[in-house]
C-alpha cells in the first residue's frame, strides 16, 4: 500500500517538474508547480509531518501558486497576448543546471544527514505552537513584522503607481 | 471511508432537491408558484432538468486551452469534495481522524480557486476570465475572515478535530458553543457571511453575475461539465453549512440531552441543522441584491477582517477567563 | 524544562531585545501618526523613537546567548547598535518633502530593526528573516522616487535579492540537515568537515555577501544607489552592510575554519575581486553617485578581511573603519544630494560650481578621506586595515593576506584617480557658464562640522576606541 502511494507521489512530483521544465506557457507551469507542491505535501504526510503537509497545501498550493497564476493572468492575457516565456543562453544554462543538480545529488548521496525517527504524535500541533511562543519567539514575532513591512510596501507602491 | 461514501451519496441527492428547494424558495419570496408541472407540485422538475443536461452536447470552443479546460470542473469538485473527508456523520462515524482536521479542510477547499482560475483562463473568453478573476480575488479575500472566525472556535475548543469538537459540545442545547460561549455569536456571523462569499452565493455572486458576465467562469461550459460546476457550488454550500453546525451548533448532538441520541438521530440532527442553514442561504439569496466589486472588497478587508481579529483577541481573553 | 520556567527565562531575556521592540513599535506608531500629521511631527517622532531605542540599547547589560539561543549579544552588537541608531538620526539632516515622509521613516525604522537583529542573529532562522526584512525595506525605498528609472532599479534589486535569498535558504536547509541545529553558537571546527555542509555554508555566504555587496553579488549596487533617494542610499550603504559584516565576524569567531581552509581562501579571493571590481568600475562612471557607489563596493572589499582575522587589532580596526566609513558616506551622500537639488548630477556638471569655493573644498576633503589620504580619518582607517592584514599575514602565515594587502594598497592609490575627478571638475576646469549654486548656511556649517570630525579622528583615533569602551560600559 505505502509503496503505491510513494510511486504515485513520485510520479506527481516528477510530472509537475517535467511540465515546468519543458513548457513555455507560464500558466501551465504554474499549474504544474501546484501539482509538484501537492506531491511534496503527500511526502510530508508519509514522514508523519501532517501539519507541515497541510501548511504546504494552504500556503504554497492554495496561496503562492494561485497568486502567481493570478498575477500572470492580470498582466498579459487581458491584452489578448499569449504568455510565453523566452529563453537565452540555453546551452550554458542547461550545462550549469545539470552540473549543479548532479553535484548536489552526489553530495547528498554521500553525506550522512542527521536523521531522527519521528513517530506519529497526537500533540504535534500543540508542541509546534508552544515552541513558536517559547524557543522561537523572536523568529515568530519577526515574521509578523516582516509581513507587515511587505504588506505596507506593496500597498504603498500600488497606491502610488495608481496615482501616477 | 464510510462517512466519505455517505457524503458522496448524500451530496448527489441533496443537489437534486436543493435546486428544487431553491426554486420554490425563490417563487415563494417573489409571490409566485415556481415549478408545478413535472410530478406532484413540480417535485420532479430538477430530475427532468438533470436528464436534459446530461444529454447535451459537450461543446468545446476551438480556441480553448484544451487540457486545463477539460480538467477544470473536476479539480473544482475534487477540491470541494475532499473537504468532506474530515467531517463526522454521527457519534460513531467520525471522518478521517487526522489531527489537523478543520485546518486541512480549509486548506484543501481553498484549492478550488485553482480550478476556477483554470476554467476562466482556458475558456479563452474575456467574460470567463473576468469571472475567474473576480472569483479568485473574492475567495482569497474572504478566506481570511473565514479562517479567523474558525480560529475563534478552535481557541475555545482547544482541538482541530471536528469529531472531538462535536463530542465537547454534547449535553443538550445549552452546551452548544454558540449558547455556552456567547462570544462566538459574532464569529458565527462572520463565518456565515464569508461562507456565502466562498461558495459564490448571492449577494456575493459577482463571479457569475449574469447581467454583466453572461455566466462567469463557466460561460463556455455545457452539459455534464457545467453540471459538475453546479454540483461543486452546492457541495460548497453543504460543506460550509455542515461545518458551521459542527463549529457553532453542536454538530450531531441532539438539542435535548437525553432524548433522541442514537446514530440515526444524531445523523438527522447534523443534517437538519445544516439544511436549515442552507435554507437561510437561499433566503438571503432571494432577499439581498448583489454587491459591487469595491463594496465586496471593502466588506472583507475593512469590516470582516478587523472585526474577526478583534474577536480572536476577545475569544482568547474569554478562554483565559474561563480557565483561570 | 516546564513551561513556566521557559516563560520566566524569556521574560528575563527580553531586556536584550527592548531596543528592537521599541523600533518596531515606533515604526507602527509612525504609520499611525502619518494618518493625522505629516512632516515635522513624523520627524520628531522618528527622533524620539531613535533616542529611546538608543537609551534601551545602552542600558542593556545582557551578553551572550539569549532567548533560547536565538540572539547573541556582545560588545560589537551593543556598540554597532548605537552607531546604527546615530546614523539613522543623521537622516533628519537631509531635505525631505512631506509627501512620502511617513512611509519613508517607517521603512527606515524597519530596516534598522532588521539590521540590529541581523548582527545579533545566532539562529539560522533569524539570519534569514532579518536579511529579508532589510531587503524588503530596501526594495521599496529604492522606488521611493516613483519614477520609471527608480522602478527599474528596484525591480533589478528585487530579482537579484530574491535569487540570493533563495540560494541562501537552500544553504540554510543543507546546513540544518547536516548539523540538525539552527544555532550558530553550536558550530565548531568539526561542523563543516564534510563537503555538503561546506557547500551549504557557501550558499549561506551568498545571502550575506549580497547584503555586504561582495563581488559577484555587487551588481545591484550602482543602479540602486543611483536611483534611490539620497538619504535612503546613505542609510542603505552604511547600516545593512555593517550589520552583515558584524554577523559575518560573529560566524567566523567560532573558529569553524582554519586559515588555510579553502572556504577561507575563497572568501579572501572574493574580497580581492570586490576591491578590483569596485575600483575598476568607478573609473568608467560619468555619474557622480554611480562613481561613489562603486567606491562603496571597494570599501566593502576593504572591510571584509577584518571579519576573518580573529584578533583585537582586527576588532578595533573594524570598529574604527566602520565609524569613519559611516561618517564619510553620510556626508558624501548629503553633499551629493545638495548638489543634485541644484541640477548637478554628472561629474562634468561640477565644473559649473567653481564659484562655491567653500563647499567645494569641504567636498574635496571628504573625498580625500574616502581615498584614504592624510590628514583625514580615512587614512587612519586604511592604516589600521593594512596593519591588520600584515599582522594576519605574519601570524597566520597566509600568503593570501599579503596579496590582499598589496591589492588593497594599489586600489587605494588607484581610487585617488577617480575620487579626485570631482575636485578636479570643481577647481581645475575652465567652464564658461559658471553659476553659484544655491546653498544655505546650515549646509555649509554641517559639512564643515563633519569635516572637522574627520580631522579630529585622524589626530586622535583613540577617541573612537574609548567611545566603544564607554558605550559598552554605560549599563554598569
Amino acid at each position: 500500500m505505502i509503496i503505491t502511494v510513494q510511486i504515485f507521489l513520485l510520479m506527481m512530483v516528477l510530472a509537475g517538474v517535467g511540465i515546468i521544465l519543458f513548457t513555455r506557457n507560464i500558466v501551465h507551469a504554474a499549474y504544474a508547480l501546484c501539482l509538484t507542491l501537492l506531491g511534496i505535501a503527500g511526502v510530508y504526510v508519509l514522514v508523519m509531518s501532517e501539519l507541515l503537509a497541510v501548511v504546504q497545501i494552504m500556503l504554497y498550493a492554495g496561496g503562492v501558486v494561485i497568486l502567481l497564476a493570478f498575477g500572470v493572468m492580470m498582466t498579459n492575457r487581458l491584452r489578448g497576448e499569449k504568455v510565453l516565456s523566452g529563453s537565452n543562453n540555453k546551452w550554458i544554462g542547461r550545462i550549469i543546471s545539470v552540473g549543479v543538480f548532479a553535484g548536489l545529488c552526489y553530495l547528498i548521496s554521500i553525506s550522512p544527514f542527521q536523521t531522527t525517527s519521528v513517530e506519529k504524535n497526537e500533540d504535534q500541533i500543540a508542541q509546534i505552537g508552544v515552541s513558536f511562543l517559547t524557543d522561537h519567539i523572536v523568529a515568530f514575532e519577526l515574521i509578523a513584522f516582516v509581513l507587515l513591512v511587505a504588506l505596507v510596501g506593496a500597498a504603498y507602491l500600488a497606491k502610488n503607481a495608481a496615482d501616477e | 471511508m464510510i462517512s466519505f461514501a455517505f457524503y458522496l451519496a448524500f451530496l448527489l441527492i441533496f443537489v437534486v432537491f436543493a435546486v428544487y428547494a431553491e426554486r420554490k424558495t425563490a417563487a415563494f419570496i417573489q409571490n409566485r408558484l415556481g415549478p408545478m408541472e413535472v410530478g406532484p407540485k413540480g417535485i420532479l422538475q430538477t430530475v427532468a432538468d438533470l436528464l436534459k443536461m446530461l444529454q447535451k452536447e459537450d461543446i468545446r470552443a476551438s480556441a480553448v486551452d484544451i487540457i486545463p479546460y477539460l480538467l477544470a470542473p473536476f479539480i473544482v469538485f475534487a477540491a470541494v469534495f475532499t473537504g468532506f473527508a474530515v467531517l463526522p456523520v454521527n457519534a460513531d462515524l467520525s471522518g478521517s481522524t487526522i489531527t489537523s482536521g478543520v485546518f486541512f479542510l480549509l486548506a484543501i477547499v481553498s484549492l478550488d480557486v485553482l480550478g476556477i482560475l483554470m476554467a476562466g483562463w482556458a475558456s479563452n473568453n474575456k467574460y470567463s476570465l473576468y469571472g475567474a478573476m473576480r472569483s479568485v480575488a473574492q475567495i482569497i479575500s474572504y478566506e481570511v475572515p473565514l479562517g479567523l472566525s474558525v480560529l475563534c472556535v478552535i481557541i475555545i475548543s482547544g482541538t482541530l478535530d471536528l469529531h472531538q469538537m462535536s463530542v465537547l459540545q454534547s449535553g443538550g442545547i445549552l452546551s452548544w458553543y454558540i449558547i455556552s460561549h456567547p462570544v462566538l455569536i459574532i464569529p458565527f456571523f462572520i463565518f456565515f457571511i464569508s461562507g456565502l462569499a466562498e461558495s459564490n452565493r448571492t449577494p456575493f455572486d459577482l463571479p457569475e453575475s449574469e447581467s454583466e458576465l453572461i455566466g462567469g467562469y463557466h460561460t463556455e461550459y455545457s452539459g455534464f461539465r457545467w453540471g459538475i460546476f453546479m454540483l461543486s457550488e452546492y457541495g460548497m454550500m453543504l460543506l460550509l453549512s455542515i461545518l458551521a453546525s459542527i463549529l457553532f451548533f453542536g454538530g450531531w448532538n441532539s438539542p435535548m440531552e437525553k432524548i433522541a441520541n442514537g446514530p440515526i438521530w444524531s445523523t438527522f440532527w447534523l443534517l437538519s441543522k445544516s439544511l436549515l442553514l442552507i435554507f437561510v442561504q437561499m433566503w438571503v439569496r432571494w432577499t439581498l441584491p448583489r454587491l459591487r466589486v469595491d463594496q465586496l472588497m471593502s466588506l472583507s478587508w475593512k469590516y470582516l477582517t478587523p472585526i474577526s481579529i478583534v474577536m480572536l483577541f476577545v475569544c482568547a481573553l474569554w478562554k483565559l477567563w474561563l480557565i483561570g | 524544562m516546564n513551561l513556566i520556567d521557559q516563560l520566566n527565562g524569556i521574560l528575563a531575556d527580553l531586556q536584550g531585545v527592548w531596543a528592537e521592540s521599541a523600533l518596531m513599535l515606533g515604526a507602527i506608531a509612525v504609520l499611525v501618526l502619518g494618518l493625522a500629521r505629516s512632516g515635522r511631527a513624523i520627524k520628531a517622532l522618528f527622533l524620539i523613537v531613535l533616542i529611546f531605542a538608543c537609551y534601551l540599547n545602552l542600558t542593556n547589560g545582557l551578553r551572550g546567548d539569549i532567548l533560547s539561543g536565538s540572539l547573541f549579544l556582545s560588545v560589537h552588537t551593543s556598540t554597532f547598535g548605537i552607531l546604527f541608531l546615530i546614523t539613522a538620526s543623521f537622516l533628519l539632516l537631509f531635505k525631505r518633502g512631506d509627501k512620502h515622509s511617513t512611509e519613508f521613516y517607517f521603512f527606515i525604522l524597519s530596516m534598522l530593526t532588521g539590521s540590529l537583529l541581523m548582527m545579533k542573529a545566532n539562529s539560522l532562522l533569524i539570519i534569514y528573516l532579518s536579511i529579508e526584512l532589510v531587503s524588503f525595506s530596501s526594495y521599496i525605498l529604492t522606488n521611493f522616487s516613483f519614477k520609471k528609472k527608480g522602478f527599474e532599479a528596484s525591480i533589478k534589486y528585487l530579482l537579484f535579492g530574491a535569487i540570493c535569498s533563495a540560494i541562501m535558504l537552500f544553504g540554510l536547509g543543507i546546513i540544518y540537515g547536516s548539523t540538525s541545529t539552527f544555532l550558530v553558537s553550536e558550530w565548531n571546527s568539526e561542523t563543516f568537515s564534510a563537503l555538503l555542509p561546506q557547500v551549504g555554508f557557501i550558499l549561506l555566504l551568498v545571502g550575506i555577501f549580497f547584503k555586504i555587496s561582495i563581488a559577484p553579488a555587487h551588481l545591484w549596487v550602482p543602479a540602486t544607489y543611483q536611483e534611490a533617494p539620497a538619504d535612503a542610499t546613505a542609510f542603505m550603504s552604511i547600516v545593512p552592510k555593517l550589520a552583515a559584516l558584524v554577523l559575518l565576524k560573529r560566524i567566523f569567531e567560532g573558529q569553524i575554519f582554519t586559515s588555510n581552509h579553502w572556504i577561507y581562501s575563497l572568501v579572501l579571493g572574493l574580497g580581492i575581486l570586490t576591491i578590483v571590481a569596485g575600483t575598476l568600475g568607478a573609473f568608467r562612471q560619468s555619474n557622480a553617485r554611480r562613481m561613489i557607489s562603486f567606491g562603496a563596493i571597494a570599501h566593502s572589499g576593504f572591510l571584509l578581511p577584518l571579519t576573518l582575522i580573529q584578533s583585537t587589532t582586527a576588532s578595533e580596526s573594524l570598529w574604527y573603519y566602520s565609524v569613519v566609513y559611516a561618517i564619510m558616506n553620510m556626508v558624501t551622500f548629503y553633499l551629493l544630494d545638495v548638489h543634485e537639488r541644484n541640477g548637478i548630477v554628472e561629474i562634468d556638471d561640477y565644473k559649473q560650481t567653481s564659484r562655491s569655493v567653500w563647499i567645494g573644498a569641504i567636498f574635496s576633503l571628504i573625498l580625500v578621506s574616502l581615498v584614504g589620504l592624510p590628514p583625514l580619518a580615512g587614512f587612519t582607517a586604511k592604516l589600521f586595515l593594512f596593519t591588520t592584514l600584515w599582522e594576519g599575514y605574519s601570524l597566520l602565515e597566509n600568503s593570501q593576506m599579503l596579496w590582499y594587502l598589496i591589492v588593497a594598497v594599489i586600489a587605494t592609490v588607484g581610487s585617488l584617480f577617480f575620487y579626485l575627478r570631482i575636485p578636479r571638475a570643481i577647481f581645475l576646469s575652465q567652464s564658461t557658464d559658471n553659476q553659484s549654486i544655491n546653498l544655505n548656511l546650515s549646509t555649509k556649517i554641517l559639512a564643515t562640522l563633519f569635516c572637522i570630525v574627520l580631522l579630529l579622528l585622524f589626530f586622535a583615533p583613540q577617541l573612537v576606541m574609548e567611545a566603544q569602551q564607554l558605550l559598552n560600559n554605560v549599563h554598569e
